[in-house]
C-alpha cells in the first residue's frame, strides 16, 4: 500500500515536471547565418585644384623669386593601398619661348601637409612632390616660385609638368 | 488512484502542450549574402549591395499579446587577412515599418523588427557600407546572423 502510494506520488512529480518543461518550450528561437562582404580594389585619384600657374613679370633687382599668381595652390592625393604611395612631378622639357628658354630648373615649389615634399621641377627625373604608407585622403598645398634673372630673354614661356600618383 | 492519475496525464498531454508546441517561427533570408563592390569613395560614399534581401518572418500559434523580436547581429568586423573594416559602417534599410527598423550592424544585438502575435512578413533589406578612402585593399567578409525569437 504505501509502495503504491510513492508510486502514484512520483507519477505526480513527472507530471509536474513534464507541465513545467512544456511550459519553458514556449520560448523559441530560430538563427539563419548572413555573410557580408566587400571588395576594394587599389586605387589612386589626383586633384589639384589649379592646372596652370603663372609667374608675373617683377624686377629681378628687388624680386629675386618670384611667386605664382595661383598660389597656393591646393592638392589632394587620394590612395588605397596596401603599400607606399607615390606623388612625383616631371616637366616634359624646359620653359619656351620661340627659340628662347629658362631652365625648367629655375621653379622651386614649397609645400603644406603631411607627407608632402619640396622640390624643384626637373625635366629628366621624376621629382618627389609625396610619399605616404598605405590608404588615405591626403590634402595640402603646394606654392611654385620663379628664379628671377636678368639674363631671361623677353617673352611668354611655357612649359607642361605631369604630376603622377601611384598606389601599387 | 492510478486511473485518475492517467486521466490526469492524458488530460495534460492533450491540452497544456498543445498551447506551446504548436508555436512556429519561421525565418527565410534570401540573398544568404551580399559582397559591395568597389567603387570611388568620393563620387560613391555609401555602396548600396547589389541586391535587395529578403527577409521573410512567419510566427505563429502564439497568444495576441506574446512578443517576437528579429535580431540582427555580426560576429566580428570586416575582415581581409590582418585588415579590417569597422562592422558599424554597415548599415540598413528595412520596409516595411512597422514590424522591420533601419539599423546599424554591430557586435551586439540589433534589433531588426519586432512585433505582437501571429504574423506573416516579408521585409526588403537594404544593406550600405559607408566609402572611405581609407580602406585597404582586400575582399573583406563577416559572419552575421539574423535570430528569431519569441518572446
Amino acid at each position: 500500500m504505501r509502495e503504491k502510494r510513492m508510486t502514484s506520488k512520483n507519477t505526480l512529480l513527472t507530471i509536474f515536471l513534464f507541465i513545467l518543461l512544456s511550459s519553458s518550450f514556449s520560448f523559441a528561437q530560430t538563427i539563419r547565418p548572413f555573410d557580408v562582404g566587400a571588395t576594394i580594389n587599389a586605387r589612386a585619384k589626383l586633384t589639384i585644384n589649379s592646372t596652370t600657374i603663372t609667374f608675373p613679370d617683377a624686377n629681378p633687382g628687388t624680386v629675386p623669386n618670384i611667386a605664382a599668381s595661383e598660389n597656393p595652390v591646393s592638392v589632394t592625393s587620394s590612395a588605397r593601398s596596401n603599400f607606399t604611395v607615390d606623388l612625383t612631378v616631371l616637366a616634359s622639357g624646359d620653359l619656351i619661348s620661340g627659340s628662347d628658354t629658362i631652365p625648367i630648373t629655375n621653379i622651386t615649389w614649397t609645400r603644406t601637409g603631411t607627407g608632402y615634399r619640396n622640390g624643384t621641377m626637373n625635366r629628366t627625373t621624376p621629382q618627389l612632390a609625396g610619399r605616404w604608407t598605405g590608404s588615405g585622403s591626403r590634402n595640402g598645398t603646394f606654392s611654385y616660385f620663379l628664379v628671377n634673372s636678368w639674363s631671361y630673354a623677353k617673352g611668354s614661356y611655357t612649359a607642361t609638368a605631369i604630376y603622377t600618383l601611384t598606389a601599387p | 488512484m492510478k486511473r485518475k492519475i492517467y486521466l490526469i496525464t492524458l488530460l495534460l498531454i492533450c491540452f497544456v502542450p498543445s498551447l506551446s508546441f504548436s508555436q512556429s517561427l519561421g525565418l527565410t533570408i534570401n540573398p544568404t549574402s551580399i559582397v559591395f563592390p568597389d567603387a570611388d569613395p568620393d563620387t560613391t560614399p555609401s555602396i548600396s549591395a547589389p541586391s535587395v534581401v529578403i527577409v521573410s518572418v512567419s510566427v505563429s500559434g502564439i497568444p495576441a499579446n506574446q512578443t517576437w523580436r528579429l535580431i540582427h547581429r555580426s560576429n566580428g568586423n570586416l575582415q581581409s587577412g590582418t585588415q579590417t573594416i569597422a562592422i558599424t559602417n554597415v548599415t540598413w534599410t528595412a520596409t516595411p515599418q512597422p514590424p522591420f527598423r533601419n539599423g546599424t550592424m554591430r557586435t551586439t544585438n540589433q534589433t531588426a523588427g519586432s512585433g505582437t502575435g501571429n504574423i506573416s512578413v516579408n521585409g526588403n533589406f537594404q544593406y550600405f557600407l559607408r566609402n572611405q578612402w581609407t580602406y585597404r585593399p582586400g575582399n573583406y567578409t563577416a559572419s552575421t546572423t539574423f535570430t528569431l525569437s519569441s518572446p
